[in-house]
């Protein structure tokens, strides 16, 4: 048997280099950290109460998260993301049809619609997402206020309800399970599809990409609808969740969603990410919102753990890059670039 | 030599000759610029063509054309006697056409199996149209086997930018060669590489083009000299000298081709 027949055969190699490498050790020893630091501080938190509205709190977080790895994979970024999932909760709770799957059908037709804006100024016009998203946010936001004039807007179909926030088996929350299909799905596309591939090929190097026959605008395009669909289910949970929808729902999501697959490795550059460390990468951001909550602190608190946790991951995977020397010397400050 | 074996030749000559691709009255303008000016050209199965010419020659265009980049203003492409219309790199390239790049068009992040076949991922046989689920581990083992047969033992496993700029430019050489093109283009594919590499490579293509008809590209007069039968050389969008160069010393054939520059 040869070396490459060989290789081949050993199982699990992608698991292993998913995880083990300098952002999923980060990762893990973060949570570790953050599990024994919230345990010895407060009872409740290694409860099982607590670590169902643990789970609970994070699927928000990983679907929209989910969304926009696949953008940053592909060298792009949505921030639009908070606008859309208003949009579609309120048009949801907005739409006085009795059929359900009518309901949900608008609010994802309206999502995708605010999806295909954005893929086709950044594709076909040319202007960075950043720009692109930052202005349909903005735009979709005043859209949103004048819908559902200003106010909350109860949810009154209880089946959509059931359906995005229900409990299912044995009590599991609908949002969990939705949360787990996003996940899974996400990790099959770019694992085990040809568009999965070109994702990556396209945020590493869009050139060689279209050189080599990827369709990297039609790519690029089919995310920015995928983080729009991913966005409305998220919106339709959330309204599922507290029964009503309103403007501005959304706006402590901006930064965890964005902070998750980043805290996983990926880059704004493209061409890197994770699905198992973008969940990793949730589930850090989660405990502190959780832990915050059951220590009683400001919500203030949760922000500045995030940002402390953001910018050590990020320090150690700057340093890291190179021999372990290197490493030493970058902290004493005295390697030569 | 008897007389079956006469025809035998006879045949084998005109199969030889047989047209792979053809290029007819290629004219292109940007704009008002006239970046192409008729240029016809042939080349035959088992040839190697060598494309040279100064910056601005219309080279780059030319080659563009051929890869479904952009379209002729007038002209036709023939490719075994048929008339093609490329309407992307992808279309040319399920047309036959194969190129290696300069830059070897290589995406460092991914592993040398995905490069192999990137943008020409192997689909499993029972996947379904629109969820395309690409064949992993037929990848990994065709790469791994092509690649070592050609006396490279990379593990494909391996994200691409751990290995050298010879090695990177042999996958891209081998991948093109992997989908048995109907044309094969080059466009300076030795501008990353080492004097070693370069003559390890030029003996790997003089032998491949009895496989594949190739086209090299290349503003390295001696490189194509070297390695190629014929010449042509593109000078402001014409082509001034188009000629075999079998029978010719290397320095007599050089001497001959520069005056045209």
């Amino acid at each position: 048997m040869d070396i490459n027949e060989k290789s081949i055969n050993q199982r699990f190699y992608y698991l292993r280099k998913s995880i083990f490498d300098i952002n999923g050790i980060v990762l893990l020893i973060a949570i570790a950290g953050l599990i024994i630091a919230f345990s010895l501080l407060s009872p409740n938190f290694l409860t099982t109460t607590n670590i169902r509205v643990l789970i609970e709190t994070m699927s928000i977080l990983a679907i929209l998260a989910m969304g926009e790895h696949f953008l940053l994979i592909a060298g792009e970024i949505d921030i639009s993301f908070t606008a859309i999932l208003e949009l579609s909760a309120v048009v949801a709770a907005l739409t006085s049809a009795n059929n359900t799957l009518l309901i949900i059908l608008f609010a994802v037709l309206s999502a995708v619609v605010v999806g295909l804006i954005n893929g086709f100024f950044t594709t076909r016009v040319g202007i960075p997402s950043f720009l692109v998203t930052l202005a349909t946010m903005v735009a979709i936001q005043g859209v949103v206020f004048l819908i559902s004039n200003y106010r909350s807007v109860l949810l009154k179909d209880n089946t959509l309800a059931q359906i995005f926030y229900g409990r299912w088996l044995s009590g599991i929350s609908a949002a969990v399970l939705w949360m787990v299909i996003a996940i899974i799905g996400s990790a099959f596309i770019l694992k085990s599809t040809r568009f999965g591939r070109w994702v990556f090929a396209t945020g590493g190097n869009e050139r060689a990409a279209r050189l080599m026959g990827v369709p990297t605008e039609r790519v690029k395009f089919l995310i920015f609808i995928i983080m729009s669909i991913l966005a409305s289910v998220a919106g339709l949970i959330a309204a599922s969740r507290s029964l009503a929808a309103r403007p501005r729902m959304a706006d402590g999501f901006l930064m965890p969603v964005i902070a998750s697959p980043v805290l996983a490795g990926a880059v704004l550059t493209g061409g890197r990410g994770s699905v198992i460390r973008t969940v990793l990468g949730c589930l850090v951001l989660t405990i502190i919102i959780n832990g915050v909550n059951l220590l009683g602190l400001e919500p203030a608190y949760q922000n500045i753990f995030m940002g402390c946790i953001l910018i050590g991951t990020l320090s150690v995977r700057s340093l890291q890059e190179g021999s372990s020397k290197i490493f030493i010397e970058k902290i004493i400050g005295r390697h030569r670039r | 030599m008897s007389k079956d074996s006469t025809k035998k030749t006879s045949m084998m000559q005109h199969e030889e000759k047989t047209i792979a691709l053809e290029c007819r009255n290629i004219v292109k303008y940007y704009g008002h610029v006239q970046a192409l000016n008729n240029v016809n050209l042939q080349l035959s199965k088992g040839e190697m063509l060598g494309l040279v010419g100064d910056n601005g020659a219309g080279k780059s265009t030319l080659v563009k054309i051929l890869r479904g980049v952009i379209k002729p203003t007038s002209g036709e492409i023939l490719i075994e006697g048929e008339v093609k219309d490329f309407k992307s790199p992808r279309n040319a390239v399920q047309q036959g056409i194969q190129c290696v790049y300069q830059e070897s068009a290589i995406v460092e992040q991914l592993s040398v199996a995905d490069n192999f076949f990137l943008g020409q991922e192997l689909i499993k046989n029972n996947a379904n149209a629109l969820i395309k689920r690409v064949d992993n581990k037929k990848m990994r083992s065709d790469s791994s086997q092509y690649l070592s047969k050609m006396g490279f033992n990379l593990d494909v496993r391996d994200e691409i930018k751990n290995f050298s700029g010879d090695q990177r430019q042999a996958v891209s050489i081998l991948r093109a060669l992997y989908f048995n093109p109907k044309i094969l283009l080059l466009d300076e594919p030795t501008t990353a590489l080492s004097e070693k590499a370069k003559v390890r490579l030029f003996e790997f293509l003089q032998d491949m083009k009895k496989v594949c008809p190739m086209i090299l590209i290349t503003h390295d007069l001696y490189d194509a000299v070297r390695l190629c039968d014929r010449i042509v050389v593109l000078k402001r969008g014409e082509i001034v000298y188009n000629s075999e160069i079998e029978g010719l010393g290397q320095e007599e054939a050089f001497r001959e081709i520069i005056q045209h520059f």
